[in-house]
């Protein structure tokens, strides 16, 4: 869907991936292939699991209601009659759903850290090959 | 009567040579289409992005006649390519800051709301210019010039951002 390309990012920001930004393009089930090398002890793997299981539905959620935002917002730019008020409505209403995708995959970002120990965690998200200019 | 009858037959011969060369035409235009799409998808993001500007200045060339309107229309289109080039870079930072930020074991809550406030007030800014250069574009074009320019416009936005 379109959500993924510049508009869904000019709207939603880093969430409009369609997942977790902190996967860094990944999918759910890559990173639990992942979380599998790793071999983690039996009882944290099921807190893991669970975790994981949140992280999938939240991208699920979404991933909806990007869809009904993009539908929207097309909508509204191909229609010529289309007042400004209209497109300040479909800003606050992205980021209303920013705000929230953001605070919940960053709860779930800290919560998945608190499951693995510092090599696991530095195996699973290396940095960037390239570091950013300060 | 003989010579009737086969200016009858020389005329449908060329009319059913044309009908062939016209349908063979529009085959190599077809075709041309196909590969021309093709290696469009293949061009890097910013070039596609340039790409896709292109052709929505080609169409407002097309399509509104008035040579005023269209320099509004023009300008505002220079605008929006520069507005999401400058997006571009910056949402290319900053998706290597978030990723660097992640990667370390140690970092805060606040390290992040600090990165995605200060990401999300650039990116709020650059929505707000380019609502205000499409609401320009939609003032300098009637309904109909917009039916035939919201689809580039559509093509512009759906270009991915990691230029």
């Amino acid at each position: 869907m379109l959500m993924a390309l510049l508009l869904g990012y000019l709207l939603l920001g880093a969430s409009s991936s369609g997942g977790p930004w902190f996967l860094g393009g990944g999918t759910y089930h890559q990173l639990s292939k992942e979380i599998d090398k790793l071999e983690p002890a039996k009882d944290k793997r099921k807190e893991i699991d669970r975790t994981l299981k949140e992280i999938e539905a939240e991208g699920a959620k979404l991933k909806s209601e990007r869809s009904k935002l993009a539908k929207d917002t097309l909508a509204a730019l191909e229609n010529h009659d289309t007042p400004a008020e209209r497109f300040q409505e479909l800003a606050h209403r992205a980021d209303a759903i920013n705000t929230d995708a953001n605070k919940s995959l960053l709860d779930l970002r800290f919560t998945l850290r608190s499951e693995l120990s510092e090599s696991q965690w530095r195996q699973l998200f290396p940095p960037p090959p390239v570091a950013p200019s300060p | 009567m003989k010579l009737v009858k086969t200016t009858n037959q020389i005329s449908r011969l060329r009319f059913r040579s044309e009908r062939k060369l016209r349908i063979l035409s529009a085959w190599v235009v077809a075709l041309l289409t196909c590969v021309a799409c093709a290696s469009r998808h293949e061009l890097p993001p910013k070039a596609e992005l340039q790409a896709q500007i292109e052709s929505m200045r080609e169409a407002v060339a097309e399509k509104v006649r008035d040579a005023p309107r269209a320099a509004r229309l023009t300008k505002a289109i220079d605008g929006y390519e520069t507005e999401l080039l400058s997006f571009g870079t910056a949402f290319k930072t900053f998706r290597v800051k978030l990723l660097t930020l992640n990667s370390r074991s140690d970092a805060t809550r606040a390290e992040f709301d600090a990165l995605a406030d200060a990401f999300a007030r650039e990116r709020i800014a650059t929505r707000t210019r380019l609502i205000k250069l499409h609401l320009e574009m939609i003032a300098a074009t009637t309904g109909d010039e917009w039916k035939g320019l919201a689809k580039h416009e559509r093509a512009v936005l759906s270009v991915p951002p990691e230029y």
